[in-house]
Protein backbone atom coordinates (compact mmCIF):
# COMPACT_ATOMS: atom_id res chain seq x y z
CA UNK A 1 0.00 0.00 0.00
CA UNK A 2 1.34 3.94 -0.82
CA UNK A 3 0.66 6.08 1.61
CA UNK A 4 2.31 10.15 2.01
CA UNK A 5 1.73 10.84 5.35
CA UNK A 6 2.44 13.91 6.90
CA UNK A 7 3.94 13.88 10.45
CA UNK A 8 3.10 16.06 13.43
CA UNK A 9 4.89 19.36 13.55
CA UNK A 10 7.38 20.08 16.21
CA UNK A 11 7.81 23.87 17.57
CA UNK A 12 10.99 24.70 19.40
CA UNK A 13 10.17 28.48 17.84
CA UNK A 14 7.01 29.49 18.53
CA UNK A 15 4.75 29.62 15.29
CA UNK A 16 7.56 27.95 13.35
CA UNK A 17 6.65 24.46 12.64
CA UNK A 18 9.49 22.26 12.35
CA UNK A 19 10.30 18.61 12.10
CA UNK A 20 13.42 15.89 10.82
CA UNK A 21 13.69 12.27 10.24
CA UNK A 22 16.19 10.68 11.07
CA UNK A 23 15.82 7.15 10.14
CA UNK A 24 13.17 4.98 9.13
CA UNK A 25 12.60 1.01 10.38
CA UNK A 26 10.46 -1.56 8.58
CA UNK A 27 8.75 -3.83 11.26
CA UNK A 28 7.58 -7.02 11.37
CA UNK A 29 4.19 -7.06 11.63
CA UNK A 30 3.94 -4.80 8.48
CA UNK A 31 4.35 -1.30 10.66
CA UNK A 32 6.49 1.57 10.25
CA UNK A 33 8.64 3.26 12.59
CA UNK A 34 10.24 6.04 12.49
CA UNK A 35 12.85 8.79 14.68
CA UNK A 36 12.46 12.22 14.24
CA UNK A 37 13.25 15.80 15.65
CA UNK A 38 10.58 15.44 18.99
CA UNK A 39 9.73 11.77 19.14
CA UNK A 40 9.44 8.32 17.61
CA UNK A 41 6.18 7.47 15.61
CA UNK A 42 4.85 4.12 14.49
CA UNK A 43 2.65 3.85 11.88
CA UNK A 44 -0.01 1.24 10.69
CA UNK A 45 0.85 -0.17 7.41
CA UNK A 46 -1.48 2.26 5.92
CA UNK A 47 0.70 4.93 7.15
CA UNK A 48 -1.36 5.95 9.91
CA UNK A 49 0.51 7.04 13.19
CA UNK A 50 -0.57 4.96 15.99
CA UNK A 51 1.83 5.22 18.41
CA UNK A 52 4.36 7.52 20.12
CA UNK A 53 6.91 7.30 21.78
CA UNK A 54 9.34 9.60 24.33
CA UNK A 55 12.41 9.68 22.28
CA UNK A 56 13.93 12.15 20.16
CA UNK A 57 16.83 12.28 17.38
CA UNK A 58 19.35 12.17 16.07
CA UNK A 59 19.92 8.46 15.76
CA UNK A 60 19.17 5.63 13.79
CA UNK A 61 16.97 2.78 14.44
CA UNK A 62 16.21 -0.77 12.50
CA UNK A 63 13.51 -3.13 13.15
CA UNK A 64 13.67 -6.69 14.57
CA UNK A 65 11.79 -9.96 13.09
CA UNK A 66 9.57 -10.06 16.39
CA UNK A 67 8.26 -6.01 16.20
CA UNK A 68 11.05 -4.61 18.25
CA UNK A 69 13.83 -2.24 17.34
CA UNK A 70 17.43 -1.12 17.48
CA UNK A 71 17.92 2.16 18.67
CA UNK A 72 20.54 4.61 18.85
CA UNK A 73 19.92 8.10 20.36
CA UNK A 74 20.95 10.30 23.02
CA UNK A 75 23.08 8.09 25.10
CA UNK A 76 20.65 4.83 24.12
CA UNK A 77 22.24 2.33 22.10
CA UNK A 78 19.78 -1.30 22.33
CA UNK A 79 16.91 -3.35 21.68
CA UNK A 80 13.56 -1.61 22.52
CA UNK A 81 9.90 -3.39 22.48
CA UNK A 82 7.15 -1.32 20.76
CA UNK A 83 5.96 0.21 23.87
CA UNK A 84 9.55 1.92 24.42
CA UNK A 85 10.48 -0.42 26.80
CA UNK A 86 14.10 -0.95 27.22
CA UNK A 87 15.50 -4.99 26.52
CA UNK A 88 19.22 -4.37 26.58
CA UNK A 89 21.80 -1.82 26.06
CA UNK A 90 25.85 -1.57 25.58
CA UNK A 91 27.76 1.59 25.01
CA UNK A 92 29.94 0.26 22.42
CA UNK A 93 30.27 1.06 18.84
CA UNK A 94 27.21 -1.26 17.20
CA UNK A 95 27.74 -2.20 13.88
CA UNK A 96 25.01 -4.16 11.78
CA UNK A 97 24.21 -5.58 8.50
CA UNK A 98 20.12 -6.26 8.77
CA UNK A 99 19.55 -7.73 11.74
CA UNK A 100 22.62 -9.13 12.93
CA UNK A 101 24.76 -6.97 15.01
CA UNK A 102 27.94 -6.60 15.71
CA UNK A 103 29.85 -4.80 18.65
CA UNK A 104 33.56 -3.02 17.65
CA UNK A 105 35.71 -2.13 21.16
CA UNK A 106 39.28 -1.74 20.15
CA UNK A 107 40.89 -3.90 17.99
CA UNK A 108 37.88 -6.73 18.97
CA UNK A 109 34.58 -7.47 16.17
CA UNK A 110 32.05 -8.88 18.42
CA UNK A 111 29.11 -10.98 17.24
CA UNK A 112 25.61 -10.16 19.52
CA UNK A 113 22.99 -12.05 20.35
CA UNK A 114 19.95 -9.77 19.21
CA UNK A 115 17.57 -10.77 21.85
CA UNK A 116 20.32 -10.24 24.91
CA UNK A 117 23.26 -8.04 23.45
CA UNK A 118 25.59 -10.76 24.92
CA UNK A 119 28.55 -11.99 23.02
CA UNK A 120 28.11 -14.74 20.81
CA UNK A 121 31.97 -14.69 19.48
CA UNK A 122 34.35 -12.64 18.68
CA UNK A 123 37.79 -11.71 16.03
CA UNK A 124 40.19 -9.51 15.46
CA UNK A 125 39.28 -6.26 13.73
CA UNK A 126 42.04 -5.04 11.33
CA UNK A 127 42.49 -1.29 11.81
CA UNK A 128 43.74 -0.74 8.30
CA UNK A 129 43.23 3.76 9.02
CA UNK A 130 40.30 3.82 6.82
CA UNK A 131 37.47 5.56 8.60
CA UNK A 132 34.08 3.86 7.19
CA UNK A 133 33.04 0.61 7.81
CA UNK A 134 30.39 -1.57 6.28
CA UNK A 135 29.05 -5.06 7.70
CA UNK A 136 27.93 -7.23 4.79
CA UNK A 137 25.70 -10.42 4.72
CA UNK A 138 28.60 -12.73 4.36
CA UNK A 139 29.34 -11.51 8.07
CA UNK A 140 32.38 -9.99 6.53
CA UNK A 141 33.03 -6.33 6.31
CA UNK A 142 34.29 -3.42 3.96
CA UNK A 143 36.01 -0.62 5.31
CA UNK A 144 36.73 2.68 2.80
CA UNK A 145 37.34 6.19 2.57
CA UNK A 146 37.26 8.35 -0.62
CA UNK A 147 39.69 6.19 -2.62
CA UNK A 148 40.36 3.31 -1.36
CA UNK A 149 38.04 -0.21 -0.11
CA UNK A 150 39.32 -2.76 1.57
CA UNK A 151 36.94 -5.75 2.23
CA UNK A 152 37.62 -8.35 4.64
CA UNK A 153 35.81 -11.98 5.45
CA UNK A 154 33.93 -13.10 8.47
CA UNK A 155 37.32 -14.26 9.80
CA UNK A 156 39.14 -10.75 9.43
CA UNK A 157 41.02 -11.81 6.56
CA UNK A 158 41.98 -9.30 3.88
CA UNK A 159 40.06 -10.42 0.59
CA UNK A 160 41.24 -7.30 -1.48
CA UNK A 161 41.95 -3.40 -1.65
CA UNK A 162 40.71 -1.84 -4.33
CA UNK A 163 42.07 1.89 -5.12
CA UNK A 164 39.01 3.69 -7.10
CA UNK A 165 40.09 6.91 -9.35
CA UNK A 166 36.90 7.73 -11.51
CA UNK A 167 34.82 9.33 -8.70
CA UNK A 168 35.87 13.24 -9.44
CA UNK A 169 34.80 13.75 -5.88
CA UNK A 170 35.42 10.54 -4.43
CA UNK A 171 33.44 7.67 -2.79
CA UNK A 172 31.10 8.94 0.04
CA UNK A 173 29.83 5.62 0.38
CA UNK A 174 29.87 2.18 -0.09
CA UNK A 175 26.90 -0.36 -0.18
CA UNK A 176 26.51 -4.48 -0.11
CA UNK A 177 24.31 -6.19 -2.63
CA UNK A 178 22.11 -9.44 -2.21
CA UNK A 179 24.56 -11.07 -4.08
CA UNK A 180 27.33 -10.33 -2.07
CA UNK A 181 29.19 -8.17 -4.40
CA UNK A 182 29.58 -4.64 -3.23
CA UNK A 183 28.47 -1.23 -5.04
CA UNK A 184 29.66 2.35 -5.07
CA UNK A 185 29.20 5.78 -7.23
CA UNK A 186 30.10 9.05 -7.40
CA UNK A 187 30.72 11.67 -10.22
CA UNK A 188 32.29 12.68 -13.26
CA UNK A 189 32.68 15.36 -15.44
CA UNK A 190 30.68 14.87 -18.92
CA UNK A 191 30.78 18.02 -20.22
CA UNK A 192 34.08 20.20 -20.53
CA UNK A 193 33.97 23.69 -19.50
CA UNK A 194 32.74 25.82 -22.55
CA UNK A 195 32.38 29.37 -21.66
CA UNK A 196 32.73 28.82 -17.95
CA UNK A 197 30.16 26.18 -17.98
CA UNK A 198 31.17 22.36 -16.46
CA UNK A 199 28.31 19.64 -16.12
CA UNK A 200 28.63 16.53 -14.59
CA UNK A 201 27.17 12.73 -14.22
CA UNK A 202 26.53 10.37 -11.87
CA UNK A 203 28.00 6.71 -12.02
CA UNK A 204 27.60 3.64 -10.48
CA UNK A 205 30.07 0.11 -10.38
CA UNK A 206 30.12 -3.04 -8.47
CA UNK A 207 33.19 -5.04 -7.57
CA UNK A 208 32.40 -8.66 -7.17
CA UNK A 209 33.23 -11.06 -4.06
CA UNK A 210 36.61 -12.04 -5.54
CA UNK A 211 37.47 -8.10 -5.93
CA UNK A 212 36.84 -8.61 -9.59
CA UNK A 213 35.51 -4.92 -11.29
CA UNK A 214 36.11 -3.22 -13.77
CA UNK A 215 35.51 -0.08 -12.09
CA UNK A 216 39.36 0.71 -10.87
CA UNK A 217 40.30 0.82 -14.74
CA UNK A 218 37.90 2.75 -16.18
CA UNK A 219 38.55 6.36 -16.58
CA UNK A 220 37.00 9.78 -17.81
CA UNK A 221 37.36 10.18 -21.41
CA UNK A 222 37.14 13.03 -24.23
CA UNK A 223 35.24 10.84 -27.42
CA UNK A 224 37.77 12.33 -30.23
CA UNK A 225 40.98 12.68 -27.79
CA UNK A 226 43.00 9.96 -28.93
CA UNK A 227 46.29 10.95 -27.30
CA UNK A 228 44.49 12.43 -24.21
CA UNK A 229 46.13 15.87 -24.17
CA UNK A 230 42.92 17.61 -23.76
CA UNK A 231 42.39 18.90 -27.02
CA UNK A 232 40.68 17.05 -29.95
CA UNK A 233 42.97 18.09 -33.42
CA UNK A 234 43.81 16.96 -36.33
CA UNK A 235 46.36 15.11 -34.57
CA UNK A 236 44.01 12.75 -33.03
CA UNK A 237 43.95 11.44 -36.56
CA UNK A 238 47.32 9.98 -36.32
CA UNK A 239 46.68 8.02 -33.18
CA UNK A 240 43.26 6.78 -34.15
CA UNK A 241 45.01 5.01 -37.25
CA UNK A 242 47.89 3.96 -34.99
CA UNK A 243 45.38 2.08 -33.20
CA UNK A 244 43.23 0.93 -35.59
CA UNK A 245 42.15 -3.12 -34.64
CA UNK A 246 42.54 -2.45 -31.05
CA UNK A 247 39.20 -3.44 -29.14
CA UNK A 248 38.28 -3.55 -25.60
CA UNK A 249 35.39 -3.38 -23.91
CA UNK A 250 32.47 -1.37 -24.86
CA UNK A 251 31.32 2.04 -23.79
CA UNK A 252 27.76 0.71 -22.35
CA UNK A 253 25.27 3.58 -22.48
CA UNK A 254 28.13 6.25 -24.12
CA UNK A 255 26.41 9.54 -24.68
CA UNK A 256 27.99 9.29 -27.88
CA UNK A 257 25.05 6.73 -28.55
CA UNK A 258 22.62 8.85 -27.48
CA UNK A 259 21.57 11.23 -30.08
CA UNK A 260 19.76 13.55 -27.58
CA UNK A 261 22.65 14.16 -25.67
CA UNK A 262 24.82 14.37 -28.05
CA UNK A 263 22.53 17.17 -29.74
CA UNK A 264 21.63 18.68 -26.61
CA UNK A 265 25.61 19.00 -25.59
CA UNK A 266 26.77 20.12 -29.42
CA UNK A 267 28.01 16.97 -30.26
CA UNK A 268 32.05 17.30 -29.86
CA UNK A 269 32.07 18.70 -25.93
CA UNK A 270 30.78 15.60 -24.66
CA UNK A 271 32.57 13.28 -22.19
CA UNK A 272 32.37 9.18 -21.25
CA UNK A 273 33.75 7.03 -19.02
CA UNK A 274 35.98 4.11 -20.87
CA UNK A 275 37.42 0.73 -19.53
CA UNK A 276 41.09 -0.03 -20.52
CA UNK A 277 41.80 -1.52 -23.54
CA UNK A 278 44.45 -4.75 -23.91
CA UNK A 279 46.63 -1.80 -25.70
CA UNK A 280 48.51 1.64 -25.22
CA UNK A 281 50.56 3.67 -27.11
CA UNK A 282 54.44 3.88 -26.56
CA UNK A 283 53.61 6.87 -24.28
CA UNK A 284 51.55 5.04 -21.92
CA UNK A 285 47.81 6.40 -23.15
CA UNK A 286 45.44 3.53 -23.35
CA UNK A 287 44.23 2.71 -26.79
CA UNK A 288 40.56 3.31 -24.97
CA UNK A 289 40.45 6.31 -26.02
CA UNK B 1 27.29 -41.02 -19.03
CA UNK B 2 24.26 -40.01 -18.39
CA UNK B 3 25.48 -39.14 -14.41
CA UNK B 4 28.58 -37.18 -15.77
CA UNK B 5 26.43 -35.21 -18.08
CA UNK B 6 24.07 -34.61 -15.43
CA UNK B 7 27.04 -34.15 -13.04
CA UNK B 8 28.75 -31.03 -15.02
CA UNK B 9 25.17 -29.73 -15.57
CA UNK B 10 25.02 -29.36 -11.68
CA UNK B 11 28.60 -28.25 -11.56
CA UNK B 12 27.65 -25.51 -14.43
CA UNK B 13 24.51 -24.53 -12.61
CA UNK B 14 26.26 -24.38 -9.50
CA UNK B 15 28.71 -21.79 -11.04
CA UNK B 16 26.45 -19.46 -12.53
CA UNK B 17 24.32 -19.34 -9.67
CA UNK B 18 26.96 -17.30 -8.11
CA UNK B 19 28.71 -15.74 -11.18
CA UNK B 20 28.86 -11.73 -10.52
CA UNK B 21 28.60 -9.35 -12.66
CA UNK B 22 30.49 -5.84 -11.99
CA UNK B 23 29.71 -3.59 -14.15
CA UNK B 24 30.06 0.78 -14.60
CA UNK B 25 27.14 2.66 -15.83
CA UNK B 26 26.56 6.31 -15.96
CA UNK B 27 23.41 6.70 -14.21
CA UNK B 28 22.03 10.64 -15.21
CA UNK B 29 23.35 13.85 -16.11
CA UNK B 30 23.21 16.48 -13.25
CA UNK B 31 20.02 18.76 -13.66
CA UNK B 32 21.74 21.59 -11.99
CA UNK B 33 24.00 22.93 -14.62
CA UNK B 34 25.25 25.70 -15.16
CA UNK B 35 26.52 26.37 -10.93
CA UNK B 36 29.86 25.23 -10.89
CA UNK B 37 30.67 28.54 -9.43
CA UNK B 38 27.55 29.49 -7.63
CA UNK B 39 27.09 26.34 -5.94
CA UNK B 40 30.33 24.00 -6.70
CA UNK B 41 28.51 21.37 -4.36
CA UNK B 42 25.67 21.00 -7.01
CA UNK B 43 28.74 19.38 -9.10
CA UNK B 44 29.31 16.66 -6.59
CA UNK B 45 26.51 13.51 -7.49
CA UNK B 46 26.98 11.93 -4.05
CA UNK B 47 25.78 7.74 -3.76
CA UNK B 48 24.20 8.58 -0.86
CA UNK B 49 22.19 5.62 0.25
CA UNK B 50 21.97 1.74 -0.52
CA UNK B 51 19.21 -0.87 0.53
CA UNK B 52 18.83 -4.37 -0.18
CA UNK B 53 15.31 -4.89 -1.61
CA UNK B 54 14.12 -8.72 -0.37
CA UNK B 55 13.63 -9.47 -3.93
CA UNK B 56 17.17 -9.65 -4.71
CA UNK B 57 17.35 -5.91 -6.38
CA UNK B 58 18.57 -2.52 -4.86
CA UNK B 59 17.57 0.28 -3.96
CA UNK B 60 20.38 3.35 -4.27
CA UNK B 61 19.54 6.97 -3.72
CA UNK B 62 22.18 9.19 -5.51
CA UNK B 63 22.07 13.34 -5.86
CA UNK B 64 23.36 16.45 -4.33
CA UNK B 65 23.92 17.62 -1.07
CA UNK B 66 21.34 20.64 -1.78
CA UNK B 67 18.81 17.76 -2.16
CA UNK B 68 18.56 17.21 -5.99
CA UNK B 69 18.33 13.60 -5.71
CA UNK B 70 17.08 10.01 -7.42
CA UNK B 71 16.05 6.88 -5.69
CA UNK B 72 16.61 3.79 -8.27
CA UNK B 73 15.40 0.69 -7.73
CA UNK B 74 17.80 -1.97 -9.98
CA UNK B 75 18.81 -4.90 -10.63
CA UNK B 76 22.09 -6.48 -9.81
CA UNK B 77 23.41 -5.66 -13.96
CA UNK B 78 22.58 -2.01 -13.16
CA UNK B 79 19.55 -1.82 -15.17
CA UNK B 80 16.64 0.46 -13.77
CA UNK B 81 13.44 -1.24 -12.58
CA UNK B 82 11.60 2.31 -11.64
CA UNK B 83 12.14 5.38 -10.46
CA UNK B 84 11.37 5.84 -7.08
CA UNK B 85 11.64 9.86 -6.55
CA UNK B 86 13.72 11.35 -4.48
CA UNK B 87 14.43 15.40 -3.31
CA UNK B 88 14.09 18.12 -5.64
CA UNK B 89 15.56 21.81 -5.81
CA UNK B 90 13.64 24.63 -6.90
CA UNK B 91 13.59 28.08 -6.33
CA UNK B 92 10.98 28.21 -3.71
CA UNK B 93 10.80 24.92 -2.25
CA UNK B 94 13.47 22.22 -1.68
CA UNK B 95 12.53 18.62 -0.78
CA UNK B 96 15.38 16.78 0.70
CA UNK B 97 14.80 12.90 0.79
CA UNK B 98 16.30 10.43 3.22
CA UNK B 99 15.90 7.44 5.80
CA UNK B 100 15.55 4.81 2.57
CA UNK B 101 14.68 1.67 3.46
CA UNK B 102 13.44 -1.23 1.25
CA UNK B 103 9.76 -2.84 1.90
CA UNK B 104 8.81 -6.57 1.88
CA UNK B 105 6.70 -6.25 -0.78
CA UNK B 106 9.57 -4.91 -3.54
CA UNK B 107 9.22 -1.29 -2.70
CA UNK B 108 10.81 1.24 -0.33
CA UNK B 109 10.42 3.91 2.05
CA UNK B 110 12.02 6.88 2.68
CA UNK B 111 11.40 10.65 4.44
CA UNK B 112 10.96 13.90 2.72
CA UNK B 113 11.43 17.04 4.22
CA UNK B 114 9.88 20.32 2.21
CA UNK B 115 11.52 23.15 3.06
CA UNK B 116 10.00 26.48 1.89
CA UNK B 117 11.07 29.91 0.96
CA UNK B 118 14.92 30.89 -0.26
CA UNK B 119 15.62 30.86 3.91
CA UNK B 120 14.40 27.78 5.98
CA UNK B 121 11.24 29.38 7.13
CA UNK B 122 9.37 26.59 8.01
CA UNK B 123 9.48 22.49 7.09
CA UNK B 124 6.66 19.98 6.37
CA UNK B 125 7.74 16.27 6.86
CA UNK B 126 6.52 13.36 5.26
CA UNK B 127 6.61 10.04 5.35
CA UNK B 128 6.24 8.60 1.79
CA UNK B 129 6.00 4.67 0.84
CA UNK B 130 6.11 3.54 -2.63
CA UNK B 131 5.19 0.03 -3.87
CA UNK B 132 6.82 -1.41 -7.18
CA UNK B 133 5.46 -0.30 -10.59
CA UNK B 134 5.28 -2.92 -12.93
CA UNK B 135 4.44 -2.42 -16.34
Amino acid sequence: MNFNTTLPSHYSTPNIPEQETYDVAVLSNGNYTCLTLDSIYILDPSGNVIRTLNFRGPGKMFGFNNGDFYLECGSFRGRMDMNGNPIWSNPSLILHHDTTLYRLSGNTLSKLDGMTGSVISSIPFTQTGLPEIQMLKDGGWCVYNSTTINRFDSNGVSKFTSTISLPKNGMNYVGGQSDGSLITGGTYRSKRPIFYEYDFSSFIGTIDTSGNSIIDSTTQIWPGDANDDGIVEFGDVVYIALAQGSTGPNRVDSAIYNYNDWQYYGGYEIGDIGTDFPGSFAFGVNHKQ
Amino acid sequence: MKKISLLILFGLSYFFSFCQVTYVKRITFNSETNSYYTHPGDSNLQFLDVSESPDGNTFIHMGTIRGSTSIYKIDLLGNIIFDAGGGSLGNLNTTIATALHATPDGGCIYATIIQHGRRILFLIHSLLKLMEVVN
